[in-house]
């Protein structure tokens, strides 16, 4: 079910993530060796087949490790951010043919290293763009136009490193995962203006270095100490009432019983060793939905393998695992589905392309 | 999970966990014996034993980390100072810090020391302890007057007198300095350590020349006690100790800054601050006494009419009526209208203002009198993310009023990180809403049935001061310094980075 394609040993260094630009075709690597690689498909002439070809590197705009990177919904934009505490939004156009990048803000706020970066559409179709990292806390910025950029909020509550953020029912919800062992979930006031605390799942017993929902809004999430948790909320999150009280009161202290009785999302499945090592990267293939039950997702993971999961109610199997996917950590899998294809990155610096039939 | 504490701005900036202090401190690391004690000066411990070995992403400084051994350095000893000058660490410190100028400590100081205690309780303090223990505002100056004559001989005073003196001169600095150079442009108006910290330590060379210098209202209350009234009253400097009660946990740190300190004599103008929440924490020990009044009898009202705070005919209390941190800009919006613009005392109209994305972010317009024309803007800008986009319109070029006044806290002091907390379950209890209680804080804070606004100028008290003893010696009594803290975070880049 997974072959390999082709093999890029382009970055020089660690390769850390990977953007898909659903409007364009075009992907997008970032590495520690402070670049971002832009590849695409063109017809080889010789074969009269597509391959990948990396067709642009965009460098010197990252004083450090370049640690994540995500293509706005629209495909125009590209968000990248860095250990140096700085993101950059480019915008993507096409010159005479060719891809063109050009650097069109730097958004500074972060005390330091910023680990990722994740654009959703608001309701009114705006760009949004929340970030998060090593100072605990969790940015949301609208993007009023290409060159200005307002920031909407500053999440706190997580005690540690953000390692994780991912939008919910389109920028409804936000969920982050951390160094503090938590996941937790951030719901959007009617006035579109405050994300509220509205849960923290604890389960994990290590750094959770990535989390997604995967459909019915339940969540994955997965960490160090190899394990996976699926949670499932007990209620219909879309008819919750909204929290009228506003973050940001310092005064009231949070009754730990009460906050129990409250809670929305519960463990419903927990997968431990399925990995032998950390695991980093999650990607949802088939999501949960009204008419279908089986989730089926992927796994990166230190151990060097690539796993396929398929879950029904509580029932979970390993459809495959690729050892040595790569010669070492798997940093992220990603699903092209238009392509029928996977793309992962891994420590070395090596991106790879897999063909990929469910 | 523990809130933050300290104000957003300065959590961002400065308090990192997982910054090591071998990797981050400026001074030099000192092996201290296992028996040592601690003498009481403001000095922290740091544990070096903090770290984060599943990281990831730190693989190669745990490298680093492993070469001095650990074990050898248990402990180091930093002074307040120093933090304060560096880039990084406090926060590992913080409850160190706290316990510092907790309440037990101050108490045995006291056990100690032969001093006169000066109380300065600020209105937002006393709003958030009258809702609590559900009394009028006027008798917190008794409950507080109660608890700490139990303690020495204690004074009790409002910090507003020096609310008085800071607007007045925060008028003179606009009118003399602002006005006249143009292209400074906009005057920062803050009392907030937590966002003076963050503008030290994130844009120093961008906002330090726009920041007003003046001292915020009770570290000009201090300095007034320590220089001025112990000559008055044929005293030393240090035979008053000063302690503040404040809503901000930050305010410790700004009375630790070296400009209120001389190394000279070792007279701190402010010796210590108490948060509202500490003192509320102190008196769970007295509920009885407080439920049945016990306080009342003290005759602590004589200290407020000796600073003119109160209207000693109908006893109503001095404040400012505003959103609850201090009344800056509805202050500087009346009084410009009056002196730049020329308005006739009663044709000054009312400020409105008008919320941006959020109550949070509002501006307002003052015209000219008789030249529509001329304005001069305000604005208002409370909480970490505001700030945010305040900074990036400085820094773009793109900020065009004249007065912003900045608080690091969402809805200003009164909701401070210090604020006496609330339980779900006193909520329960008392059958009120978050939403309610805030609102009662807000009512406590500015009551018509209590209060009452003067200009400050019409206290006859704070004039005189302001004129004998402040305006004088101007730049030393009622300006302070602010230092680019930057530097130490640039030279020490390649170290305190983490991967």
């Amino acid at each position: 079910m997974l072959r390999t394609l082709q093999t890029f040993p382009l970055h020089k260094d660690s390769a850390w993530d990977l953007a898909w630009n659903h409007q364009k075709n075009i992907l997008a690597s970032c590495s520690s060796d402070k670049t971002i690689r832009i590849f695409k498909e063109q017809m080889n002439q010789k074969t009269k087949k597509n391959e990948w070809i990396c067709s642009s590197i965009l460098e010197e705009s990252h004083e450090k490790t370049i640690r994540s990177v995500d293509w706005s919904l629209d495909g125009k934009y590209l968000a990248s951010c860095s250990f140096d505490g700085i993101v950059n939004v480019w915008k993507y156009s096409l010159k005479n043919g060719q891809n063109d990048f050009e650097c069109i803000a730097s958004l500074e706020g972060h005390a330091n290293e910023v680990k990722r970066v994740k654009w959703i559409f608001s309701t009114e179709s705006k760009n949004l763009l929340a970030t998060c990292g090593r100072d605990k806390t969790i940015w949301i910025w609208e993007q009023i136009n290409e060159t200005e950029y307002e920031c909407l909020a500053v999440l706190t509550g997580h005690s540690g490193d953000v390692k994780y953020i991912s939008w919910m029912n389109d920028s409804k919800f936000l969920i982050s995962s951390s160094y503090d062992e938590t996941v937790k979930v951030w719901q959007k006031s009617k006035d579109e203006n405050h994300w509220l605390s509205l849960d923290t799942l604890a389960g994990h017993n290590s750094t959770i270095w990535c989390c997604k929902p995967c459909g019915n809004n339940c969540i994955l999430s997965c960490d160090q100490d190899n394990k996976i948790i699926l949670w499932k909320p007990k209620t219909d999150i879309e008819t919750l009432p909204e929290q009228k009280f506003l973050s940001g009161y310092s005064l009231f202290e949070e009754d730990s019983e009460k906050t129990e009785k409250n809670k929305i999302w519960q463990k419903f499945v927990v997968i431990s060793n399925a990995h032998k090592r950390p695991i980093y990267s999650l990607e949802i293939i088939e999501p949960l939905t009204e008419s279908n039950s089986e989730l089926i997702f992927l796994t990166g993971s230190g151990d060097n393998s690539i796993c396929i999961f398929s879950v029904i109610d509580s029932e979970v199997k390993i459809r495959s695992r690729y050892e040595n996917a790569h010669p070492n950590d798997v940093n992220c899998v990603l699903y092209l589905k238009e392509k029928e294809m996977i793309t992962s990155c891994c420590e070395d610096g090596i991106i790879k392309f897999w063909n990929f039939k469910k | 999970m523990t809130q933050p504490k300290f104000s957003s701005g300065l959590i961002i900036t400065d308090l990192n966990d997982f910054i090591a202090p071998t990797q981050e401190c400026v001074k030099p690391i000192v092996e201290v014996e296992e028996n040592t004690k601690d003498n009481k000066s403001a000095k922290i411990s740091l544990s070096l034993e903090k770290e984060n070995e599943n990281e990831k992403e730190n693989e190669n400084e745990i490298e680093i980390e492993k070469k001095p051994t650990i074990t050898k350095y248990k402990r180091v000893q930093v002074s307040l100072k120093d933090c304060l000058a560096c880039s990084g660490c406090i926060t590992s410190a913080e409850t160190i810090l706290i316990s510092q100028q907790g309440f037990q400590e101050f108490i045995s100081h006291f056990q100690q020391n032969d001093q006169e205690i000066i109380v300065l309780l600020s209105p937002q303090s006393r709003a958030s302890l009258a809702s609590i223990y559900d009394i009028d505002s006027s008798k917190v100056h008794n409950l507080i007057y109660w608890i700490f004559n139990k303690y020495g001989k204690a004074y009790v005073y409002d910090t507003y007198f020096g609310w008085e003196i800071y607007l007045m001169e925060i008028i003179n600095e606009f009118i003399s300095k602002f006005r006249k150079e143009n292209k400074r442009k906009p005057l920062l108006v803050s009392t907030c350590p937590g966002w003076v910290c963050y503008a030290e330590k994130t844009y120093p060379d961008l906002l330090i020349p726009l920041m007003s210098t003046v001292k915020s209202p009770h570290m000009l209350m201090g300095f007034l006690f320590k220089q001025y009234i112990s000559k008055i009253q044929k005293k030393e400097p240090k035979d008053y100790y000063v302690v503040s009660i404040m809503p901000c946990y930050d305010k410790k740190l700004e009375v630790s800054r070296e400009d209120f300190y001389d190394s000279k004599t070792n007279i701190k103008d402010v010796d210590s601050v108490l948060t509202t929440s500490e003192v509320q924490d102190f008196l769970t020990e007295y509920q009885e006494e407080i439920t049945n009044l016990k306080f009342l009898e003290e005759k602590s009202m004589e200290n407020l009419k000796e600073f003119n705070t109160i209207n000693e005919e109908n006893k109503k209390i001095y404040g400012r009526k505003d959103k609850g941190s201090g009344g800056i800009t509805e202050y500087l919006f009346r009084k410009l209208a009056e002196k730049i613009f020329n308005y006739p005392k009663e044709k000054i109209p009312e400020i409105s203002f008008k919320n941006l994305r959020n109550s949070d972010f509002r501006i307002a317009t003052l015209q000219d009198f008789k030249n529509p024309e001329n304005k001069i803007q305000f604005a208002q800008v409370y909480g970490f993310q505001n700030i945010q986009n305040l900074v990036r319109k400085i820094k773009m070029n793109q900020c065009n009023y004249d007065i912003v006044e900045i608080m690091a806290c969402p809805f200003g002091c009164l909701n401070g990180g210090g604020q006496a907390k609330v339980s779900e379950k006193y909520l329960e209890l008392n059958q009120i809403s978050k939403m309610k209680f805030f609102e009662k804080i807000q009512k406590n804070y500015f009551n018509d049935f209590q209060f009452v606004e003067r200009d400050p100028e019409d206290n006859k008290e704070a004039l005189k001061i302001y004129h004998d003893f402040f305006l004088p010696l101007k730049e030393k009594r009622l300006n302070t310094e602010y230092h680019n803290r930057k530097e130490n975070t640039t030279e020490n880049a390649g170290l305190t980075t983490n991967w």
